[in-house]
């Protein structure tokens, strides 16, 4: 923590994570980060999990907790006009605006960028949602389960003779943030340098493809579609994750990888260099993903009986 | 493609030393306008001989590796073992705004390119270190990657299926997390240069980036002590499982069964389009779905749920689903291929792909911006691929230039091997 954004103002409207895991960045940094919330509908992380007993009830999601610290609160019925001129006072006053509703919910309130910037000619602000505030899907409803389906993550993730599972923790509601973050921090740079402010669309989706380039041009370039590999690369052998001995009932595992044949030399010296592992033939990378099936096997053997701690 | 130009970080000057983890973050402070020159060793980046190849010809212009993350920058040959070499680099450093490294901890400092020399020529200038477990801790020293980052994140544990190992996503997801908290990280060190005339040793662990996925796991074993759990193509409902992945005709698509305001006029939209098709029953179509609440439901009332919602996501294909969530408010996505991706009418009307002239290897499609910026002046906040990935050693002359070596001086740092 820092105090960089000392006396920066953000407005925050929307919920989830995209949005607020996003401004927490300057929330922890020093900036006065306010959410505009609403009684009636509240974030959908204040209520995932509640049940008739929650013990907090909206204030009781740990979930929301975690996202959402050195925050703080105004509840507004933005469905009244009196709410909405609230709304209207704070975005104004704020150095910038960061929102994550469907795109059109902010213009129905006259909260959008077009009809702030006339009375905050250096307004900075973002709007994010799924596909972005154009096109004839920006209206698509969704959540990061969504976006990470959408972008590709999905169809990466698991194992090839599977379905997909997509990687834990809806990707795209992480790495969106930080997207936003990144263009929050060099509209500020920008508009310190030169007086101007600006509006930002980040298309969650579009910032996961980004992030996925190696897969689209995989595909323009060669017409390969890349699909799931299980824990496998096709550059480095042995690539994996390997199960250890249980521990309290629980299951242990433990990830292994010689990005080359050096690292695989200290590898087999490691595991007290079995016959197997000493096979010339599993001496290049080339021979161990020939062979790999082997190589994990022989390695799976070895760690089953130990604990993580002693393979580590 | 027509480049664009400025942009938020226009007239920042970046070096690029990093390898394959730090890619994407010269990429992206590139595409928000910032002058990126990588820097690799004569031989060029390991990455140059990594398949696949651009016409599966190996060679080091073609991995798409390589050209995937390193748009928007310009490229540099330099040996940093050799003193002159670190000479040039310093040269460089005292008039950059930023330095980008992936190396392991130490090996700056034992070349004595470490942040102390670097700031003690240029005290304005930001050096980023981006590593598996950070610069400092028992771990520092170690070596890592995205498989072994990811998994003692503990995001790894929970992804997968029950009855296998945990298992990551083909691609590496801890150097897109890891290489945008960098960039984040680089700007906010310019902001604070900005204010106070100092720069500052950012300190990124790709181990750190990857806990914030599952931050609301690592909350949730703080107040009840569940580490998490791999269901595979399903997520906790209730008393018990229910599926969020679902075979369609074609592939897959994602579809939840979980309520909440947000969700429930999805789940009534459906029932009516399934009901359209016959294929929603009378109990399904008699459901309550204000009073619906899934953390109540037992496992016997998800698998009877799911065997209705199955059936009928299996006699339509990917694009009809999709196109009836567009239409009808659906919350359910396809898990697209590549093929899906490019073939995208929304992302054709924001006209997000663009076309990269490759000299000598032609024209590639790419995934365009990672954000559009509306201003005054769109040229100067234009987002967006400037140039395609360098060719090895494309501007050394012209970069070196920019420090006083001239025609001669190169011939000789060529023929040393230096550049």
């Amino acid at each position: 923590m820092t105090d960089l954004f000392a006396g920066t103002r953000v407005l925050e409207f929307g919920g989830g994570a995209a949005g607020p895991v996003a401004t927490r960045y300057f929330a922890d940094h020093g900036a006065t980060v306010i959410r505009v919330e609403s009684r009636q509908r509240p974030d959908f992380l204040r209520i995932l999990r509640m049940t008739p007993t929650t013990k907090g009830g909206v204030d009781g999601s740990e979930h929301f907790a975690v996202l959402n610290a050195n925050k703080l609160s105004v509840a507004l019925d933005l469905s009244r006009p009196e709410g909405v001129a609230v709304a209207r006072r704070l975005a104004l006053w704020a150095d910038c605006v960061a929102e994550n509703f469907a795109p059109g919910a902010m213009a129905k309130w006259r909260l959008d960028y077009a009809s702030l910037v006339r009375d905050r000619p250096d307004l900075v602000m973002i709007s994010t949602c799924l596909n972005g505030q154009t096109g004839p899907e920006r209206h698509y409803p969704g959540f990061g389960g969504q976006g990470s389906a959408l972008a590709g993550f999905n169809h990466l993730t698991g194992w090839p003779d599977r379905e997909p599972v997509g990687p834990y923790g809806t990707i795209t509601d992480s790495l969106s943030p930080r997207l936003a973050a990144l263009l929050l921090a060099s509209a500020l740079l920008h508009r310190r340098r030169t007086g101007r402010g600006q509006h930002l669309d980040l298309a969650q989706v579009e910032g996961g493809i980004v992030c996925l380039t190696e897969n689209v041009v995989t595909y323009t370039a060669n017409g390969e579609i890349l699909g799931r590999l299980g824990n496998r690369s096709r550059h480095a052998a042995p690539h994996g994750v390997f199960r250890c001995a249980d521990e309290g009932g629980r299951d242990r595992w433990v990830a292994i990888v010689a990005h080359d044949d050096r690292d695989w030399q200290r590898l087999v010296e490691a595991i007290g260099a079995p016959a197997w592992a000493r096979d010339p033939r599993l001496a290049t990378t080339a021979g161990r993903l020939t062979h790999v099936a082997e190589v994990e096997a022989g390695l799976e053997a070895w760690t089953r009986t130990r604990t993580p701690r002693e393979v580590a | 493609m027509t480049a664009p130009r400025g942009g938020n970080l226009d007239g920042t000057r970046v070096l690029d030393l990093t390898h394959e983890p730090g890619f994407f973050t010269g990429k992206l402070l590139g595409d928000l306008g910032a002058d990126v020159v990588k820097v690799e060793p004569p031989g060029g980046d390991p990455a140059r001989r990594r398949p696949p190849y651009w016409g599966e010809t190996a060679d080091p212009e073609r991995s798409l590796l390589w050209l995937a993350m390193n748009t928007s920058k310009r490229g540099l040959t330099l040996d940093l073992e050799r003193p002159r070499g670190r000479d040039l680099f310093l040269a460089l450093a005292a008039r950059a705004d930023v330095v980008l490294e992936t190396a392991a901890p130490g090996w700056m400092d034992e070349r004595g390119i470490g942040w102390r020399a670097l700031a003690a020529r240029n005290p304005r200038l930001v050096l980023c270190s981006l590593t598996p477990f950070g610069q400092t801790g028992p771990y520092a020293a170690w070596r890592g990657s995205d498989l072994t980052v990811v998994a003692m994140s503990g995001n790894l544990f929970c992804t997968g299926d029950p009855d296998r190992a945990p298992v990551r996503c083909t691609l590496p997801v801890a150097h897109y997390h890891g290489g945008i908290e960098a960039a984040v990280g680089v700007v906010f060190a310019l902001l604070a240069r900005d204010a106070t005339g100092r720069g500052q040793h950012v300190d990124v662990a790709m181990h750190e980036a990857m806990v914030m996925p599952n931050v609301g796991t690592a909350a949730m074993f703080a107040f009840s002590g569940f580490r998490g759990s791999r269901t595979g193509a399903a997520i906790r409902l209730g008393e018990g499982i229910g599926r969020e992945i679902w075979p369609c005709q074609d592939g897959w698509v994602t579809f939840a069964l979980r309520g909440g305001p947000a969700r429930v006029p999805g789940l009534v939209a459906m029932v009516a389009y399934m009901a359209e098709h016959g294929m929603a029953s009378e109990t399904l179509r008699a459901m309550d779905w204000k009073a619906y609440n899934h953390n109540l439901l037992t496992q016997a009332q998800v698998d009877a749920l799911e065997r209705e919602f199955g059936a009928f996501f299996r006699t339509k294909t990917m694009a009809e689903l999709y196109h009836a969530a567009c239409e009808r408010n659906l919350m359910l996505a396809p898990a697209n291929t590549a093929r899906e991706i490019t073939a995208s009418a929304q992302l054709a009307a924001r006209e997000f792909f663009v076309e990269v002239e490759n000299p000598g290897r032609g024209r590639l499609r790419y995934p365009g911006p990672f954000a559009r910026a509306t201003s005054a002046d769109p040229a100067a906040t234009a987002i967006g691929i400037r140039r395609p990935a360098p060719r090895l050693g494309e501007h050394t002359a012209e970069v070196l230039a920019e420090v006083g070596v001239g025609e001669g001086d190169l011939a000789r740092l060529r023929a040393d091997g230096v550049v």
